[in-house]
C-alpha cells in the first residue's frame, strides 16, 4: 500500500492524506493500471499461476530450517531449533576454504564464461562464410550434452597414471609425469577450464541471438560514416549485447554460493587429496548429509546460499543502477 | 522506487504466508497406533473376522517387467491366508534412499518398508517414522519368534522398543581374501595357512615378479581398510565418521577408530603395499574394480565373506575364485549393525498394522510366498533340478527373464526357506548355520546410537571422514606424517564431543541392562 | 519497417580482411577437433570389447571391436522406443508451452510503460534464489495436485524458468523499440494484435534460443522420472539409461559398502563400454535436432548491408 493511502479499519474508507475527491476504483493505481493495460495483465495471468503454484507455494517448506524435524508433528507442531541446523555448516575447519572455493570459481566461471562466450559469438559473426559459422557453432556446442559423469572418464583418460598424458604426452613433449590427482594446485585451472569447455557453447548461443536482433541499419550507417571493423564491434555490437551480460551476471551472482555439483564432485573422482582446492560449498553439504539425510540441515543450507545470493544480487543490482539505470533487473 | 520495492516485498511475504496458510493441512499425521486394530482376538490367520486390505510394501528391488504376475500370484495366497492384497513398490539403489524419505516425509500411506541400519533407519526411528513392534510381534508373530534366532531380536531395539523385524541370514561377516584360483593353483599358494593379512605378502611379490599382467592386489579407492579391520572393531553409526569401539566381552569403549592399533597396522600395510607396487596404481580413481575383477586381470581383492560367497562370485565373474578369512584365532562376534543390515519396519501411516505384520509372519513359514519374491513364478522363471535347488526355466536366461536380479537378502523374511541357485553348493544353508553358530552376540546388543545431540558434529565429520581419511586407506601418504592434520581436522568438527556423548549413552544402556 | 530486406552488395565491404578470416577459420578448426575428439573417443570407447578396454585403456583405435554395447541396448527394441517416445513428447509440449508462457510473461515486463513491471520481475526473478526444498514440493505435486505417474509431473516443474524469462524481456527491451509499437497502438491495433503479428516475428531469434535450451532441458531430465514416476511404461530415455549408472555411483560409495551385500549386486552393473553406448544414445537425436534450432539465431546474410 503506497504511504499515502490508508484505510480506517472500522469503516474500510479509503482516505488520502492529501484530499482528493475521486472514488475509490479510480485512485487506487493498481485498479487504474488494470484497466489500462488489461492485455498485458491477462497476458501474464497463466505464467504468473503456474509460477505461484510451482515455486511459491512449497517455499513453506523454508521453516524446516529451523525446527528440530520428526514425523509425528510434521512441519507445523515439530519443535523449533533456532539456529541449530546451520551449525554443520560452520563447524569444518575448511569452512572458509570451502566459501572461498565456492566464490573464486564461480566468479572465474562468470568472468570467463561471459568474456570468450562473447569473443567467440563475435568472432563467429564475422566469418565470410556462413556455413562454416553454423558449423563451427554447432560442434562448439557438443560438449554441453554430455554427462559430467561421461566428461569425469573423459578426463580420467586424459590425466590418469596410465592415462594420454603420463603414457603419450610425455614422451612426446618431453614433460615430466605428474600425478595429477594427488595434486590439488592444478585442479583449479582443469576444472575451470573444463567448464568453459563444456559451457561456452550455451553462452555463445545467447550472444548470437542477441546480434542477430539488432538491425542491420545501424552496420549500414556506421559503414557509409566510414567505421571500421573495430569500431562497428565497439559501438554497435558491444552496447546491443550489455544488457543480455548484466542479465547473466546478475542471475549468476544470485547463485554464487551455488556450484554445479557434477563438475566439482565427479570430475576430481572424488579424491580427498585434492578437496583444498576442489570442495565447494555443495559437495561439502552433499557428504556432510548423505547418510543422515536430515530435513532440516539440508533445508538450512539451502537457505543459507539463498540469502548470501540474494544480498549479492540486490547489491550487484544497486551498482548496475548507478552506472546505466535502464539495465537494472528490478 | 524504494516504495514499490516495499510493495513488491510485501506482496511476497503475503503470497509466502498464504501458502503457509494453505499447506496447514499439509502434515496431517496419525496418532501412534501400538497395536493392531482389525478387531480380531489374537492369533494370526484368523481370516473370517478380517477385512480386505491392500498393503502397500516397499522393497529394495530392481524394476522387473513380470512384477505384476508376481503380485497376482502373491495376491491369491494372501487373499486366502490373510484376506489381503498387497502392492509391491520395487526401487532400486539408484532411487530407493530419496523415494523412501520422500514417501515418508509425505505422509504416504506405506504398511511395510526395508529400511536397514546403514540406510537411515536410526534416524527415522529417532524421528519416529516407524511404528514399535513389541505387541505386533507377540500377537502375530509367532512364527517369526520361532524361525529367527533370538539375537536377531534384540538388535533393531531403541530405548527398550523394537522397530523392526530383520531377515534371518548370516549373521556376521568375516574380513578376507578373494583369490584367483587358477593362480592359487599355478604357484601352489596354500590359502588355509593364512593367519593375518600380512602373510600374503609373499604370493604377491611373486605374482608382481612373474606375472606382470596381472595386478597382485586390486584396491576400489582404499576398500581394503574396511574389509581388514572390520573382525576388530564396529562403527557406531554413520560408517564415515571414525567413532566406535572394539569387539570385545569387556566393558565397550568409544574411541577414535582411526587411532586403534589395529587401524594404524592395516594403514601402515597398504601404504606399503603401495610402495611396492603390489596395489594399483590407480587406486585413487578406480571407482569400480568390477570390470577388471571380471577379465581376470587381478590375483587378490579384499572381500566380506560369508560361507559360500566366493561361489557367488564366481558364478557372476566367470571364473574360478576361492576365498580365506584374513584373520584367524580371533573371536568372532555378532553386532547391532550386523544384525540389522537387512530389515523391514512398519512406518506410522499404516492403516493396519496387525495385517502389515501378519504378511511379515508368513515370509517366515511359507517357503512358497518366500520363493515368490526371491526367484519369480516356478516353470515361467525358473525350474526346480533337485529338492531345493534351481536354475533358469527352459528358454529363459538373464537377458530375457522378466523376474530376475532380485537381491535375496534384501527382501526380509526367512532367508533359509529360499531355494539355492544350481551354481551354489547345495549345503550352503547347513554351512550358514554352522557359521552363525560359531559367533557371539556383543555384551551390548540392543543398543543403538542416537546422534541426535550432536548431529551436526556428525555432518562435519562425515566431511572430514570422505575427504581426509581416504588417501590413508589408499596406501597414498604415510600415517605418521599424514594423520596429525587428519586429527586436528576431527577435533574441530567435535569428535570429542562425540565421543562422550556416545559413551554416555552405551555406559546408561549398561546400567539399565545390569538392573 | 525495414527489418528482414536482404541487401549483399556490401556484404563484401563490410567483410573482415581475407587473411583475418583465414585465421579465424583455423583457430576454430583447431578448437573443434578439441570439442569432437572426446566425442569420437566416446564412441570408440562404446565399440571397444569389454576386457580389451580393461587391459588397454581408452584409445581411439581400439584393439577389439565389439558392437556387444550397442546389442545390449537395442534388445529391448520396444522399451527404447517408447523411452524415445516419452522423451520426444515431454520435449515437444514442453518446450511449446516454455516458449508460449515465457513470452507472454517477459512482454509486459519489457513495456516501460507497465507500471508493475519491477513486481512482476522480481516476483520471478526470487523464485531463482529461493526455493522452497525437494520435499515440499514433493507434497505438493502428489498429495495435492495428484500428479505422481503423470506425463504433466514431467512437464510442469520446467515450463516457467526465471532465466529464460530475463533474457526474453532483455531481448524485448533493446530490439522492439517502443516507436513501433506506440504505431501500431496509435492505429487502433489491440496489444494481443500487437504481439501476435509484431512482436513475435520479430524475435525469432529468442524465440529459437529458448525452444533450444528448453528442449535440452527436458531432453536431459532424469531427475523428475526418478521422482513422479512409478511405471517403468512412462520413464524417459535419459532415466532409464541413468539407472544404471546412477547405481554404480551408489553401490561404489562408502554408503554401500557397509551394508556388506554389495558385491552381488556390483557383478549386474554395465562396464564401461555400456555407459559411452548410453551416452550416444542419449545424445544422438538432440544433436541432429540442433540445426533446425540455429538458423534462427544465427544471423544470415544481412550483415551491414546497403541499399542497392
Amino acid at each position: 500500500m503506497p504511504a499515502s493511502v490508508n484505510i480506517t479499519p472500522e469503516t474500510n474508507i479509503v482516505t488520502e492524506t492529501e484530499p482528493n475527491k475521486k472514488p475509490i476504483w479510480k485512485r487506487s493505481k493498481f485498479l487504474k493500471e488494470l484497466s489500462t493495460n488489461k492485455a498485458l495483465f491477462l497476458m501474464l495471468l497463466p505464467p504468473f499461476i503456474l509460477v505461484f503454484v510451482n515455486y511459491y507455494l512449497p517455499m513453506f517448506g523454508v521453516i524446516i530450517a529451523f525446527k528440530n524435524f520428526n514425523y509425528v508433528d510434521g512441519f507445523f507442531r515439530s519443535p523449533w531449533a533456532g539456529f541449530q541446523n546451520f551449525r554443520f555448516l560452520f563447524m569444518s575447519d575448511a569452512a572458509w576454504r570451502i566459501t572461498r572455493n565456492t566464490i573464486l570459481y564461480n566468479l572465474a566461471f562468470i568472468v570467463f564464461g561471459l568474456i570468450f562466450a562473447l569473443l567467440f559469438a563475435l568472432a563467429l559473426n564475422e566469418l565470410r562464410s556462413r556455413f562454416a559459422a553454423k558449423v563451427y557453432q554447432s560442434v562448439i556446442f557438443l560438449p554441453y550434452f554430455l554427462s559430467w559423469v561421461v566428461v569425469a572418464y573423459l578426463v580420467l583418460a586424459f590425466l590418469d597414471p596410465n592415462g594420454f598424458y603420463n603414457k603419450t604426452l610425455t614422451k612426446v613433449l618431453h614433460l615430466p609425469e605428474i600425478e595429477w590427482y594427488s595434486s590439488p594446485q592444478y585442479w583449479p585451472f582443469i576444472l575451470i577450464l573444463v567448464n568453459l569447455w563444456k559451457n561456452v557453447g550455451y553462452g555463445i548461443v545467447i550472444y548470437t541471438s542477441g546480434i542477430a536482433g539488432i538491425d542491420p541499419e545501424y552496420y549500414e550507417a556506421a559503414v557509409l560514416d566510414g567505421a571500421s571493423k573495430l569500431q562497428q564491434i565497439r559501438y554497435i555490437t558491444i552496447p546491443f549485447l550489455v544488457p543480455f551480460m548484466i542479465v547473466t551476471t546478475i542471475i549468476n551472482l544470485g547463485n554464487i554460493f551455488r556450484s554445479d555439483f557434477g563438475l566439482f564432485y565427479q570430475v576430481p573422482m572424488q579424491q580427498g587429496l585434492l578437496s583444498p582446492t576442489t570442495e565447494v560449498l555443495d559437495t561439502y553439504i552433499y557428504k556432510a548429509l548423505i547418510m543422515t539425510g536430515d530435513l532440516g540441515m539440508s533445508s538450512a543450507a539451502g537457505l543459507y546460499q539463498s540469502v548470501v545470493g540474494f544480498f549479492t544480487v540486490l547489491l550487484a543490482n544497486w551498482a548496475v543502477g548507478k552506472i546505466s539505470p535502464e539495465n537494472r533487473m528490478f | 522506487m524504494l516504495k514499490k520495492k516495499r510493495l513488491g516485498i510485501a506482496v511476497v511475504a503475503a503470497i509466502l504466508s498464504s501458502s503457509l496458510l494453505f499447506t496447514g493441512c499439509g502434515q496431517k499425521t496419525t496418532p501412534p497406533k501400538d497395536t493392531g486394530n482389525s478387531g480380531d482376538s489374537g492369533g494370526s490367520g484368523n481370516t473370517s473376522n478380517l477385512k480386505p486390505y491392500e498393503i502397500n510394501a516397499y522393497f529394495l528391488a530392481p524394476q522387473c517387467k513380470d512384477l505384476p504376475l508376481i503380485q497376482e500370484e502373491l495376491n491369491k495366497i494372501l487373499k486366502e491366508k490373510i484376506n489381503a492384497t498387497i502392492k509391491l513398490n520395487y526401487f532400486w539403489w539408484d532411487s530407493y534412499y530419496e523415494r523412501q524419505q520422500l514417501a515418508v516425509s509425505s505422509g504416504e500411506k506405506i504398511d511395510i518398508m526395508f529400511s536397514p541400519s546403514w540406510w537411515g533407519f536410526n534416524d527415522y526411528v529417532a524421528k519416529q517414522a516407524w511404528l514399535p513392534l513389541d505387541d505386533l510381534l507377540q500377537q502375530y508373530g509367532q512364527d517369526i519368534i520361532a524361525n529367527i534366532h533370538p539375537s536377531y531380536l534384540k538388535a533393531p531395539v531403541v530405548n527398550g522398543k523394537l522397530y523392526a523385524i530383520p531377515t534371518a541370514k548370516d549373521m556376521y561377516g568375516t574380513g578376507g581374501f578373494i583369490f584367483n584360483k587358477a593362480l592359487v593353483e599355478k604357484y601352489n599358494f596354500d590359502i588355509n595357512s593364512i593367519t593375518k593379512p600380512e602373510d600374503i605378502e609373499p604370493w604377491l611379490e611373486t605374482i608382481k615378479q612373474n606375472e606382470p599382467e596381472v595386478i597382485p592386489f586390486l584396491s576400489t579407492k582404499g576398500d581394503q581398510q574396511a574389509y581388514l579391520v572390520q573382525d576388530w572393531h564396529v562403527n557406531v553409526g554413520d560408517v564415515n565418521v571414525p567413532v566406535g569401539y572394539m569387539k570385545t566381552d569387556g566393558d565397550v569403549k568409544i574411541i577414535n577408530l582411526l587411532e586403534t592399533e589395529i587401524s594404524k597396522r592395516i594403514f601402515k600395510l597398504s601404504r606399503s603395499w603401495y610402495q611396492k607396487g603390489y596395489i594399483n596404481k590407480d587406486v585413487a580413481t578406480l571407482q569400480d574394480g568390477t570390470p577388471i575383477k571380471k577379465a581376470g586381470k587381478v590375483f587378490a581383492w579384499t572381500e566380506q565373506l560369508k560361507p559360500g560367497k566366493a561361489e557367488e562370485l564366481t558364478a557372476q565373474y566367470g571364473y574360478e575364485l576361492v576365498q580365506a578369512d584374513a584373520w584367524k584365532g580371533i573371536e568372532y562376534y555378532t553386532t547391532t549393525p550386523d544384525l540389522t543390515n537387512s530389515q523391514l519396519v512398519i512406518p506410522r501411516t499404516s492403516e493396519d498394522p496387525a495385517r502389515a505384520m501378519m504378511f511379515i509372519n508368513l515370509l517366515f513359514k511359507d517357503k512358497e510366498i518366500k520363493n515368490l519374491l526371491s526367484w519369480g513364478i516356478e516353470g515361467k522363471h525358473y525350474k526346480k533340478v533337485s529338492e531345493n535347488q534351481i536354475d533358469f526355466a527352459d528358454g529363459v536366461n538373464a537377458d530375457t527373464s522378466g523376474y530376475y536380479g532380485i537381491a535375496q537378502w534384501a527382501m526380509g523374511g526367512n532367508q533359509f526357506l529360499d531355494y539355492l541357485w544350481i551354481s551354489e553348493s547345495p549345503d550352503k544353508w547347513q554351512k550358514m548355520e554352522e557359521f552363525n553358530k560359531i559367533a557371539k552376540p556383543m555384551k551390548i546388543l540392543g543398543w543403538t546410537y542416537d546422534s541426535s545431540n550432536v548431529k551436526s558434529e556428525i555432518a562435519a565429520l562425515a566431511t572430514v571422514g570422505q575427504n581426509e581419511v581416504q588417501p590413508l586407506s589408499q596406501g597414498l601418504v604415510d600415517y605418521d606424517t599424514y594423520y596429525p592434520k587428519v586429527k586436528a581436522s576431527l577435533e574441530k568438527a567435535g569428535i570429542q564431543k562425540v565421543i562422550d556423548d556416545c559413551q554416555r549413552s552405551v555406559d546408561e544402556f549398561v546400567k539399565s541392562q545390569n538392573k | 519497417m525495414k527489418l528482414g530486406s536482404k541487401k549483399s552488395s556490401t556484404l563484401r565491404i563490410n567483410s573482415i580482411s581475407p587473411s583475418a578470416n583465414l585465421a579465424l577459420n583455423i583457430f576454430f578448426t583447431v578448437y573443434c577437433i578439441l570439442c569432437l575428439a572426446p566425442l569420437i573417443l566416446i564412441f570408440m570407447v562404446s565399440i571397444t570389447e569389454q576386457t580389451s578396454l580393461v587391459v588397454n585403456g581408452y584409445s581411439f583405435f581400439p584393439s577389439k571391436i565389439s558392437f556387444d554395447a550397442y546389442k545390449y541396448l537395442f534388445s529391448d527394441l520396444g522399451k527404447l522406443f517408447r523411452c524415445y517416445g516419452i522423451t520426444i513428447f515431454t520435449c515437444v509440449v514442453g518446450t511449446f508451452f516454455c516458449v508460449l508462457f515465457t513470452m507472454l510473461y517477459a512482454y509486459p515486463i519489457s513495456r516501460k510503460s507497465f507500471k508493475y513491471r519491477n513486481f512482476f520481475a522480481f516476483f520471478i526473478f526470487f523464485t531463482m534464489l529461493f526455493q522452497g526444498g525437494l520435499v515440499p514440493w514433493y507434497i505438493l505435486y502428489t498429495k495435492y495436485l495428484r500428479l505422481q505417474n503423470n506425463l504433466i509431473a514431467l512437464i510442469m516443474p520446467a515450463v516457467m524458468n526465471a532465466f529464460y524469462v530475463l533474457v526474453t524481456k532483455t531481448f524485448f527491451s533493446i530490439n522492439i523499440p517502443d516507436s513501433v509499437l506506440e504505431a501500431a497502438r496509435i492505429d487502433g491495433a489491440s496489444e494481443f494484435r500487437i504481439f501476435w503479428q509484431i512482436v513475435i516475428p520479430m524475435s525469432t531469434p529468442v524465440i529459437a534460443t529458448i525452444a533450444l535450451f528448453s528442449c535440452l532441458n527436458y531432453w536431459n531430465d532424469w531427475y523428475l522420472c526418478l521422482l513422479y514416476i512409478n511405471d517403468p511404461k512412462y520413464y524417459n530415455l535419459q532415466y532409464s539409461m541413468y539407472q544404471a549408472l546412477r547405481s554404480l555411483q551408489f553401490l561404489t560409495s562408502s554408503l554401500a559398502s557397509a551394508s556388506g551385500n554389495v558385491s552381488s549386486s556390483l557383478a549386474n552393473v554395465p562396464g564401461e563400454t555400456l555407459r559411452m553406448a548410453m551416452a550416444i544414445i542419449g545424445i544422438g537425436p538432440i544433436v541432429f535436432a540442433y540445426p533446425f534450432f540455429q538458423r534462427y539465431f544465427i544471423k544470415g546474410l544481412t550483415i551491414g548491408a546497403v541499399k542497392g
